[in-house]
């Protein structure tokens, strides 16, 4: 049964009381992820205090810092996107929507540029520990984007189809939280890669 | 139900599906999932003893032809061309003997199968806070299952580095690694781990937000109580394994170093990972994960036993309150001593110091618990049925696991012991002797509710008796190997001038263990024979308090036809006011003259 | 149905009973922890013991109370049970006692891991030894005359190390491959070996451990007696026969119980050479030079269980002399020279 037909049965005060416990487990789940991204960190940390060798900063500080630019902005239109959804302006949501994505879209094809210079001058995770972390925390970075990213997309489809008003809009107030949470990560990640 | 529009969420349920599919296969009630769960596991469950029978018959005799299974499967799997347990099959076995029973027979036992059903029920709600997050769940551990079942069948083989699965050895160990098993292993964990975190959320937010009114917290039962700081740990603690998992797949499939040193050469090649890595990275973030998963084998059936010893004893539990804060202590201090696994790792000394430290202490809250059951059944009037009897034999073996534990915490004894049979004795103690009691007690204690008929008692008194008897048979002499020096995970002891004197003490706990395999056939054929023909069972067949006793059997899917106001605690046995019987249920209206129970 | 399976189940009790009965006639197995042989395993064992009677006690105690309340309160017509939901005085008592006890056991382990870890012995009398394991072999390597590791008159050896008597013996740690450990069991002595990490156990024996050639049984002799004893260090092997007896519930004839007997015998194929007060001497040997076990307490692959070594005790003139006795070997030079000196250099350092 999908949330469409049980709109018409389900009172307002239901659809509060279950927007609560949405959040509470979008939270956990939250709480569970930056668990995820903390063992990374952690493992990071060790490594780039015990390793005797300086990192030569490696990275391009400009794409990095324009990523961060994108990714905070797109924070921006992503709050936007759950203030109008609030006040049931379907148009505006759908428009703070697409800007979201197109946002993330930018972050992933600038990535996918650092990426490919990599590749280009035969840098892989392979080649030594510090591009090793660094691949895999913006790798899995990345692929929460990409998650984030489908359902922006989803998000969209359904707001064009009418299935949110001021009263239920978890779904997007959710994905709110969970994008916030992208960017965080990202923002952690930025200096710790790019400028330390 | 479908005029007037639903107003709370404590009040919405998912009608009862009437095709097959939607029924028993892809079922959002709390209640199909938990048999999902409990069968999956009782099948895992006969797997991982198989597994351990079998390595038991190598160390016991080593080298000899397994019989009946070595010459039906000789030269495949872990056998050898004469039918007898090769080398590296014996680590195959002792591997995956534990990852299964850990990671696929003993969680998704007491946290998905018993926990899915009764958190509901024992807090007056007609489903979890998220059935379809539930549902999915449970089909994210089946393909974990099966895929860790089909490791078995690749080239090389299932991992065989130890469940704990230590780097270089599990990373880049040379021409014998099982290179797409270990790989389908760590791509099983991620997917296990995943529905294991899905599944601690479910049950946080369920039990914080859709507690009938009236339950208030003081009013759990603790297997509530159990379940829900078990569920902190799952949520917080899982991550953690993803991520060294992930970090050990690169290692394997990217060519990265994150646990593989500058130099490392096995036999005489140089590895041909960069380096630059650290072995003891992988040891710290797994037990910081693998720690309170130990804690997550235990705690739930803490919970059972508690409620358990409550009902048979028909008295409250002994310090309810002190029950809970031990409960919360375990958890806190529960991610402060991993580093207790590491004490002879080559971590610096100076950790070990702390660690010890917190590890000594987390004893204590496990030990106020063990004071508090003996304080349970003081001046009470005990019901020896079987459930009683599995509770009771939990918290003997409890003790005996719990206290071989304080050996270890004391570093110096640990540097003798670590690595012996003396740890093995420890957790099987714990995690059999305890915590799968436990489950033996849950089982047949809830077993009428969740299938509407009664198991067999003189078949699990028989089962109990055996099981009890030769647990401690086959596991108790491990501690004498231990302090022999006995090491783990030896394929065979014969090349050791000083284990040469044991020897006689492993064909013991061999034989023992045999008899402890065949014994469970008793407990297989008493639940398969009771869910499809077993006696009818009453509603309350022992008369307990808790909410789930006050619903027919079997439970409807709504669970309640009204959800219940509770007036009083979980355990309020024989209190005066449930003269003249010993217990009202905890919905009993607060007048208790109006109708009393019994 | 009731009756069969019970008396199945009796079936059952009689294999591991016999099992039991065999071994204890066959030869006590031990359920004590073996002789300590070393400084270190004084104080182990000590701290072993006196958390045996503290675990003792308490187990005896719980248990006790367990089954007593079993029996004494248990369900009997009429009988209601007491209504009390607990005692806070009681509650604090008893976890005050049992933290208490903790705190001690948290002293003394204090204390002792102290000495045992974090205070390595100093001095020039201190003897370094290098310890590199691979799969699956333990090799060693002394510094030779100039006290100094990773130089040309070092000495390495693999599988059978020696050490001399009565002094403070220092092993650093590392690993070629993967994680190993160092075990030496009557000694007390454990530690990982980890690749890419400098790990330090230390420990002193003062005692040597031959074979009685009379009893055929191990002894350890003080290096007094020792000295004042005619010993075989070369010319005896050590045999060892399994006990044919087979059982009949045993698979196969080649499924022996492993439960063997050693003895030295003599082996005419092999030079004797027998020693008294340091010197050659002539008579019949009274012991033979024996060893201590090293063993494998990590996994590290699938001839784990077959990583053995010996560790040999030596009065300190038969240490120099066995030191100035062994062959350079080139395989064994490349490893310690090729990975550990060219990786690891910083790992050759005596503080």
């Amino acid at each position: 049964m999908s949330d469409q037909q049980h709109h018409a049965e389900l009172a307002p005060s239901f659809h509060a009381e279950r927007r609560n416990l949405r959040a509470m487990g979008m939270w956990l789940f939250l709480g569970s992820e930056v668990m995820f991204f903390t063992a990374f960190f952690g493992a990071y940390i060790v490594a780039r205090s015990a390793s005797i060798e300086p990192i030569n900063h490696p990275l391009d500080k400009v794409l990095g810092a324009l990523n961060t630019v994108v990714l905070i902005t797109s924070s921006l239109t992503m709050a936007l996107a759950v203030a109008y959804s609030k006040r049931g302006d379907r148009k505006k949501t759908g428009l703070a929507l697409l800007g979201t994505l197109a946002l993330a879209a930018m972050f992933l094809v600038v990535k996918g540029f650092e990426y490919h210079a990599h590749f280009a001058e035969g840098v892989y995770p392979s080649s030594d520990i510090f591009h090793g972390f660094y691949f895999m925390l913006t790798g899995f970075h990345g692929l929460h984007v990409i998650g984030g990213m489908i359902s922006l997309s989803i998000l969209w489809y359904r707001n064009r189809r009418g299935d949110f008003d001021e009263h239920y809009c978890d779904p997007i107030e959710m994905t709110g939280l969970y994008w916030h949470f992208v960017d965080l990560v990202w923002i952690f990640l930025f200096p710790a890669l790019y400028l330390l | 139900m479908s005029e007037a529009k639903i107003e709370r969420v404590a009040d919405f349920y998912h009608p009862e599906p009437t095709d097959f599919f939607r029924k028993y296969v892809w079922s959002y009630d709390h209640k199909v999932i938990a048999k999902q769960y409990l069968w999956t596991s009782f099948i895992f469950l006969i797997l991982g003893g198989t597994l351990a029978m079998l390595l038991r018959w190598q160390i016991a005799y080593p080298n000899a032809p397994v019989p009946v299974l070595g010459s039906l499967l000789h030269g495949m799997f872990f056998f050898g061309a004469d039918g007898s347990i090769t080398p590296g099959g014996y680590l195959e076995l002792a591997t995956m003997h534990g990852l299964i029973m850990v990671f696929f027979v003993i969680i998704p036992l007491i946290v998905s199968a018993f926990g899915n059903f009764l958190i509901p029920l024992h807090i007056g709600a007609r489903d979890v806070a998220f059935p379809l997050l539930n549902a999915v769940s449970y089909w994210l551990y089946l393909p974990a299952g099966l895929l860790i079942f089909a490791s078995f069948f690749v080239d090389k083989g299932a991992a065989a580095a130890g469940w704990t699965a230590y780097p270089p050895l599990s990373d880049a160990a040379g021409a014998s690694d099982p290179v797409l098993g270990m790989n389908m292993v760590l791509f099983a964990l991620f997917l296990a781990g995943f529905s294991s975190i899905l599944g601690g959320l479910n049950f946080l937010v369920t039990i914080v937000k859709l507690r009938a009114p009236g339950m208030t917290w003081s009013r759990l039962p603790l297997t509530t109580w159990a379940q829900f700081i078990t569920a902190v740990f799952q949520v917080l603690a899982t991550p953690m394994l993803a991520a060294v998992g992930a970090m050990l797949l690169f290692d394997r499939i990217a060519g990265t170093s994150f646990f593989i040193p500058t130099g490392l050469t096995i036999n005489s090649e140089l590895v041909a990972n960069a380096g630059g890595g650290f072995p003891l990275l992988w040891q710290h973030i797994f037990w910081f994960y693998a720690h309170p998963a130990v804690y997550i084998l235990i705690l739930p059936s803490m919970g059972f036993a508690s409620d358990i010893l409550s009902a048979f004893s028909r008295k409250p539990v002994f310090g309810y309150r002190a029950m809970v804060i031990s409960l919360a202590s375990i958890m806190g201090l529960g991610f402060v001593v991993w580093g207790h696994h590491m004490f002879l790792s080559g971590m610096n000394p100076v950790m070990g110091m702390a660690f010890m430290i917190s590890t000594v202490f987390i004893a204590l809250p496990s030990g106020v618990k063990v004071f508090n059951w003996l304080g349970t059944l003081w001046g009470g009037s005990i019901r020896l049925q079987p459930p009683m009897l599995y509770a009771l034999s939990f918290v003997s073996m409890f003790i005996v696991g719990g206290l071989s534990g304080i050996f270890m915490a004391a570093s110096p004894v640990d540097i003798y012991i670590h690595d012996t049979y003396y740890i093995i004795a420890h957790f099987h103690y714990v995690v059999f002797g305890a915590t799968l009691f436990s489950v033996f007690a849950a089982t047949t204690y809830w077993f009428p509710k969740m299938f509407g008929r009664e198991m067999n008692r003189k078949l699990s008194y028989l089962h109990w008796g055996l099981t009890f008897l030769f647990f401690n048979l086959a596991f108790f002499p491990m501690h004498f190997l231990g302090e022999a020096g006995h090491m783990r995970r030896l394929a065979t002891s014969t090349g050791y001038e000083f284990l040469n004197p044991l020897a006689p003490w492993n064909e013991f706990i061999t034989l023992s263990a045999f008899a402890l395999g065949m014994s469970q056939l008793l407990f297989m054929y008493n639940f398969i024979y009771s869910v499809f023909a077993g006696k009818p069972a009453e509603t309350n067949p022992w008369e307990a308090s808790t909410l789930e006793w006050t619903i027919p059997n079997p439970v409807p899917v709504y669970n309640f036809k009204e959800l219940p106001v509770v007036t009083r605690g979980p355990h309020e046995y024989s209190s005066p006011d449930t003269l003249p019987g010993d217990w009202l249920p905890q919905n009993a209206p607060a007048n208790p003259s109006a109708s009393a129970g019994h | 149905m009731t009756r069969r399976t019970a008396l199945a189940s009796l079936a059952l009790l009689l294999l591991p009973a016999l099992a039991l009965a065999d071994a204890v006639a066959g030869g006590s197995p031990s359920i004590w922890l073996p002789a300590q042989v070393s400084q270190a395993g004084h104080d182990i064992d000590a701290l072993y013991m006196n958390v045996m009677v503290i675990v003792a006690v308490i187990f005896v105690a719980t248990e006790g109370l367990l089954l007593y309340s079993i029996i004494a309160f248990r369900a009997k017509p009429g009988r209601r049970a007491q209504y009390f939901h607990g005692s806070t005085g009681v509650e604090l008592v008893l976890a005050a006692v049992p933290a208490l006890i903790l705190l001690y056991i948290t002293v003394t382990s204090s204390q002792l891991w102290d000495r045992v870890r974090l205070a390595p012995p100093k001095g020039a009398d201190v003897v370094h030894i290098q310890v590199y394991s691979e799969q699956f072999a333990w090799n060693f390597r002394y510094p030779g005359p100039d006290a100094a590791f990773g130089t040309k008159d070092d000495v390495m050896v693999s599988v059978d190390a020696a050490v001399p008597v009565g002094k403070d013996i220092v092993f650093h740690l590392s690993s070629k491959d993967v994680i190993h450990s160092f075990f030496l069991p009557e000694s007390r002595v454990k530690q990982d070996l980890v690749p890419g990490l400098l790990g330090k156990v230390w420990t002193r024996w003062d005692l040597i451990p031959v074979w009685d050639l009379a009893t055929q049984q191990r002894v350890l002799l003080t290096l007094d007696q020792y000295r004042a004893a005619a010993v075989a260090t070369s010319g005896y092997t050590l045999q060892s026969e399994p006990n044919p007896v087979k059982r009949w519930f045993q698979a196969s004839d080649s499924a022996k119980i492993n439960y063997l007997h050693y003895h030295y015998e003599r082996d005419n194929d092999a030079k004797l050479v027998v020693e008294k007060g340091g010197k050659p001497c002539k008579d019949a040997p009274q012991y033979v030079l024996h060893y201590y076990e090293i063993g494998c307490a990590q996994l590290c692959g699938n001839l784990h269980f077959a990583m053995r070594g010996t560790m040999k005790v030596l009065p300190p003139e038969d240490y120099e002399a066995w030191l100035k006795a062994q062959q350079p070997d080139s395989s064994l030079a490349d490893k310690w020279n090729g990975i550990w000196d060219k990786y690891h250099p910083e790992f050759n350092k005596i503080l």
